[in-house]
């Protein structure tokens, strides 16, 4: 047995294990009522009468994550293009980029609420933490491009810019796709903090209301399609990322 | 995979640290340039802040002149001056919660750390066990901690217990991975030499392997440390009644927005205390042991 196909193997196995103790818990009632056999949670799932629920939430809530995600996108790439080619303002950047990193998303949340609104609050945050891990991410790829094919083109007498989109973007690709798979789970996270200041929908409102109504299916439920949706968006990230890696690498 | 959802945060952190350390324009300066007169060092440290800061500066004007320009009253939107003034003139109102917060915070962290490595350590010995692990351990990686304090909420009640609970389970994920990962770097021929000089598997743990993973730990408590802080605040904000997360939560209630941004000002401090000691924690063990 090859050890990518053991590693694959155990790894299902593992998942399965961990499936099959939850359940034991859930159905000997060993941590208590709260913790729900896992059957019950994938009842209440597959039941079409929770769908329109459950599917509100999740729409909520990977809307403002995919629009986050792209402005963070075209955010955090935009800035690393001005600092590669101002590089004045590079080092304010680089420490804004930092600082807005170490902020707690929490308390950008009053700030937020009053410039964007309860709704548009998940979005901005998620836009924050993907514009800073994309930012980097780019920046050290734009500064990664060989010693030789710089001076290469500074000596055939190539301007800044030409430069930028002949050797430096090409080479900062990988690193780009790096930063994404890192931002898959940022998104979702971002999107449901956001959504506990007030806004109307989403999968964060869900898992405070079921939680302090007690509705302890709806709450694990919310939880398994929230880590689905990240897994689903970090594999595509990563997909993405080999391709990328493969071609420019 | 599971290694790389780890350590590709490292890579940025490594990255960003090394964009802060690239030279800017104030590198450039001569010596007979130093010897001008005062004024002109003033001018050019002022320069260089500037230079660094530009962007933080900036937000400090456009935050007045943008709540003057959409008329917005004290009241709804507090400026610079009235959150400094709160500050200053209600210091107890802050120390308290300041505290609590990085008791869990620090707590917390100390806990996780022990219990990844201590985990990390046990299922190294098995590569069976680390296998089917790993995996498992992604996914707790991938619930969002949105959707895991409500969880333990019902679990362990709404106390302070549950908010140590979460933390623990917050960063023991790194620490677990990484000691397992740093552990297995240890190079064939250390290992022969220890086979060969008839080492017990204690021996092995503690004199070769786990020395070997002090880097990969270290980096792992950097990781932790800001997720700590964030989980905590989020956990203080739904649950309990103490720390900043809840001064937040009240204030904003109580419609107190001076009290509320300050508190957002001193939570992103503590943060970025927290952030800074982590890094130079790890540099400083790292330049020790290699």
């Amino acid at each position: 047995m090859s050890s990518r196909l053991r590693t694959a193997v155990y790894g299902v196995a593992g998942v399965v294990v961990l499936l099959v103790i939850a359940q034991i818990i859930g159905t000997t009632g060993l941590l208590g009522p709260t913790w729900p056999p896992i059957t019950e949670v994938a009842a209440f799932l597959f039941d079409p009468s929770n769908h329109r629920l459950l599917g509100n939430a999740l729409a909520a809530t990977v809307s403002e994550a995919a629009l986050g995600g792209l402005i963070g996108i075209v955010a955090g790439i935009g800035f690393a293009l001005i600092a590669a080619l101002l590089p004045l303002l590079a080092p304010g950047l680089d420490r804004f980029a930092a600082l807005i990193d170490a902020v707690p998303a929490i308390a950008l949340a009053p700030f937020l609420i009053l410039v964007f609104g309860r709704e548009g609050t998940p979005v901005i945050i998620v836009a924050l933490s993907v514009t800073f891990i994309i930012y980097i991410s780019t920046s050290s790829g734009l500064d990664s491009a060989g010693r030789p094919y710089r001076d290469l083109f500074s000596v055939l007498g190539a301007r800044r810019a030409v430069r930028l989109g002949r050797v430096d973007v090409p080479a900062a690709l990988p690193k780009l796709f790096d930063g994404l798979t890192l931002a898959a789970p940022a998104m979702i996270l971002g999107a449901t903090i956001g959504e506990w200041f007030g806004a109307r929908r989403g999968l964060g409102v869900l898992f405070v209301s079921a939680m302090q109504n007690y509705r302890i299916e709806l709450l694990w439920s919310a939880a398994v399609l929230a880590v689905l949706c990240s897994l689903i968006v970090y594999g595509a990230a990563l997909l993405a990322q080999r391709a990328v890696v493969r071609r420019f690498a | 995979m599971t290694e790389s959802i780890t350590t590709e945060r490292a890579v940025v952190d490594q990255a960003a640290e090394e964009l802060l350390e690239r030279p800017g324009p104030a590198a450039t300066e001569t010596p007979a340039a130093r010897r001008r007169n005062p004024l002109q060092v003033v001018g050019r440290i002022l320069a260089a802040i500037v230079v660094r800061y530009w962007p933080i500066i900036a937000m400090l004007i456009a935050w007045p002149v943008w709540l003057w320009a959409n008329g917005y009253s004290r009241a709804v939107a507090p400026g610079p001056l009235d959150v400094a003034t709160d500050l200053v003139q209600h210091p107890d109102v802050y120390l308290l919660p300041v505290l609590w917060t990085a008791l869990f915070a620090i707590g917390g962290l100390l806990l996780g750390m022990l219990v990844g490595i201590v985990l990390g350590v046990l299922v190294w010995m098995s590569p069976l066990v680390s296998g089917l692990l790993l995996p498992s351990a992604l996914i707790l990686r991938v619930v969002p901690v949105t959707a895991m304090i409500p969880i333990l909420a019902a679990l362990f009640g709404y106390g302070s217990g549950t908010v140590v609970v979460m933390v623990v389970i917050l960063v023991f994920f790194p620490a677990f991975s990484l000691t397992v990962s740093g552990m297995s770097s240890v190079s064939q021929s250390s290992r022969d030499l220890f086979a060969v000089l008839g080492s017990g598997l204690a021996a092995r743990v503690f004199r070769l392997h786990l020395p070997a993973a002090i880097p990969s730990i270290m980096l792992a408590l950097r990781i932790s440390a800001p997720v700590g802080i964030l989980g905590v605040l989020l956990a203080e904000y739904l649950l309990s009644g103490v720390g900043l997360g809840d001064l937040l939560r009240t204030a904003g209630e109580r419609l107190e927005y001076e009290r509320e941004w300050a508190a957002a000002l001193v939570a992103t401090v503590l943060s970025v205390i927290c952030f800074g000691l982590a890094r130079t924690a790890e540099r400083r063990v790292v330049d020790r042991v290699t």
